[in-house]
């Protein structure tokens, strides 16, 4: 017995290393090596992975991580230093999309709360696989860049209170009045408590640990601290990713974040493939022959029907019409949070396998088309306005081109880090001219606007040395490696 | 004495140690972050802060590459040294990845730039009545077209357009920023 569940470890790591690493290579999100991992190992597969309460209870685990370093990672200022962006936009897309979908899966004869989950579930886009994608395309700070970033930080957000209601609605709906409020008021007890401990019991213990200097012990704390906070909130009724996420975003304050962030990513990345792969088994293959119907309408409504909705939305906040195309083609695709509610649903059996099984391969599919529709966005959209607009951002070299022709005598600095800004502001102050080139897009775009002789562009490469006017520049520099430190 | 231990936390306990026995030796120490810098100087130390001393060093050589006077490259060099490297401390940011976490880290100041827009909150008001300091953040510098004028000389209101150069630490650029942008 204990041979076999060793085999069964090997053979199912193997499959997914594998896969992985094929996503790696194809530049694809490791999400979808992990769902097609499941798919194959799972029981309508190979069945080499049993779909057994162990690997339910790490999959679940790696969900409460996940939802902790969301919680670390989520910022009160800075949600609401774009609070337009990611409330009104990103709240807007939401609602309107979940609205819409569930009325029309009533017309289709669900239920009311199954309807509503489902369009709520189908509102969700992939920030794994947008956020990759358009950083690879250097497109996070373009305008359309931006909008789709806003939506789905509100999507992280909202998940949030999906998964937390989720278990409120599956209970009988005569008294769902009653029940919400005595689960807000635990709610309530649970994130007093927390703040509690959090305020007064946390900070030193921490202290204490960090000063003996044991990474392990830090390592196990930070888990304890999740897995706790997860367990006090399950205890006390409500779902173990609420607690997950309140823990987090009280650790979040303190100076220990960014070291809780690092030592608990590994972790939730292995799990959180595992909770993948564990979704990928619960695809049945005969769902393609059986209801393909049902799993053609799950990929129309993302891939079609989703961006027609959020087209008009990003418009209202008076953004150009290519702008919001461009977005809403990003934003054309299930998410991996998702699958989380579809399998979150099922497993509180609000919705059965029948209507879940299409649903979770029209998500799969429309994440497999995911990177090809983000890759080309931009003639996709040049496709539907076919007469254009003529700000086409020229090339990098020859707007490094211009700015330089007037050029003479100066200095190239490559790398507009801590060590090449400093350089800059002494070499400016001798009198001497100076311009800078750098790889990241956000900081050239900051230090450009504050009028700071700097441009995008990889000095690596020949024609963009010549076009910052190295013949005509006293001497070359090199301040490290391009990009900066 | 000398502390060059790359480990603040053990130089810090040196330091305190020797001042705590009443000695009154000059103490140089080591810093290789930005962020143990002012702990190592409450105990009573000189530091030596590694990363900002490399920044100058390599400014001297590139001006002397460049054939400057020697004389006159010390005399800036040491201009920076006597205002306790402010002009080096802030700077504007890597802002993708694990090093961006790891700056904020040991650089707490930072750069940003924000350009105002006709709905903005700070457009149309002083630069004074924005309460910018209190929140512990610099207006550096504001730039309208091709002039840019120090923030504390600007006696105008501000307008769409303007791009303000903001200095401070993160969090109080994050709070300073969406003051300017939404109020509040």
């Amino acid at each position: 017995m204990e041979h076999t569940v060793a085999l069964q470890l090997v053979i199912v790591l193997a499959v997914g290393t594998a896969l992985v690493g094929l996503c790696q290579r194809f530049s694809l999100s490791p999400i979808l090596g992990y769902l097609a991992t499941g798919v194959l190992v799972g029981p309508s597969g190979a069945g080499w992975l049993p779909d057994g309460s162990t690997t339910r209870l790490l999959a679940e685990l790696g969900v409460v991580l996940l939802m902790f370093t969301i919680g670390l990672e989520f910022s009160l200022p800075r949600l609401l230093g774009a609070k337009r962006l990611v409330l009104g936009l990103g709240g807007a897309q939401v609602v309107v999309t979940a609205s819409l979908f569930g009325l029309a899966g009533m017309a289709l004869g669900l239920m009311p709360t199954q309807a509503f989950l489902i369009g709520v579930a189908l509102a969700m886009s992939s920030t794994a696989i947008g956020l990759k994608q358009l950083g690879e395309q250097m497109e996070l700070q373009a305008p359309h860049g931006r909008v789709a970033i806003g939506i789905l930080l509100f999507q992280d957000i909202a998940v949030v209170l999906v998964l937390v209601t989720m278990p409120i609605l599956a209970t009988d709906a005569a008294h769902l009045g009653w029940v919400l409020s005595l689960s807000l008021g635990k709610a309530f007890l649970v994130f007093l408590g927390l703040v509690l401990v959090g305020r007064w019991v946390l900070p030193p213990v921490l202290h204490w640990v960090a000063s003996t200097r044991s990474l392990e012990l830090f390592m196990l704390t930070a888990l304890l601290m999740a897995v706790a906070a997860a367990g006090l909130s399950t205890h006390a009724g409500l779902s173990p990713t609420l607690g997950a996420f309140m823990a987090g975003m009280l650790l979040g304050e303190t100076q220990f974040r960014h070291q809780i962030e690092a030592d608990i990513l590994p972790f939730r990345d292995l799990m959180l493939g595992l909770f993948f792969a564990s979704i990928g088994m619960q695809v049945n293959l005969n769902v393609f022959s059986a209801q393909l119907g049902a799993v053609a309408l799950t990929l129309f409504a993302l891939v079609i029907a989703k961006p027609l909705i959020l087209v008009p939305l990003v418009r209202a906040m008076k953004h150009i019409n290519t702008d919001a195309w461009r977005s809403a083609i990003s934003l054309a695709q299930g998410g991996e949070f998702g699958l989380l509610v579809v399998a979150t649903a099922l497993g509180l059996g609000v919705i059965n396998t029948q209507i879940a099984q299409p649903l979770l391969a029209g998500i799969i599919l429309s994440m497999l088309a995911a990177p090809i529709m983000l890759r080309f966005n931009q003639p996709l959209t040049a496709k539907l306005f076919s007469r254009g607009r003529g700000d086409e951002t020229l090339p990098a070299e020859s707007c490094i081109a211009e700015a330089s022709r007037d050029l003479r005598q100066h200095v190239i600095i490559c790398g507009y880090g801590r060590l090449g800004q400093n350089l800059l502001r002494i070499l400016t102050d001798e009198g001497i001219a100076v311009t800078a080139l750098d790889l990241d897009p956000e900081r050239v775009r900051q230090a450009a606007a504050a009028d700071e002789p700097v441009m995008y562009g990889n000095a690596a490469q020949p024609g963009v040395l010549r076009a910052a006017g190295i013949e005509r520049a006293r001497v070359g520099d090199n301040s490290g490696r391009c990009g900066g430190r | 004495m000398a502390i060059t231990l790359g480990d603040a936390a053990v130089a810090e306990r040196i330091v305190s140690h020797a001042r705590n026995l009443g000695l009154e030796l000059p103490i140089l120490a080591l810093s290789t972050r930005g962020r143990y810098d002012e702990a190592l100087i409450a105990a009573g130390a000189t530091v030596f802060p590694e990363s900002l001393e490399s920044s100058l060093a390599f400014a001297r050589q590139m001006l002397v590459v460049l054939g400057i006077a020697p004389s006159q490259v010390e005399m800036r060099l040491n201009e920076i040294r006597t205002q306790d490297y402010a002009p080096l401390r802030a700077f504007f940011h890597s802002t993708e990845g694990e090093k961006s976490v790891a700056q904020a880290l040991d650089f707490p100041e930072q750069n940003r730039s924000v350009l105002l827009t006709e709905d903005h909150f700070a457009t149309g008001r002083r630069a004074q009545e924005l309460g910018l300091q209190q929140l512990g953040v610099e207006l550096v510098d504001v730039r309208r077209d091709a002039i840019q004028v120090p923030g504390r000389l600007l006696d105008t209101r501000l307008r769409a357009g303007d791009v303000l150069v903001l200095k401070g630490e993160n969090e109080a650029v994050e709070r300073a920023i969406a003051r300017l942008t939404e109020g509040g």
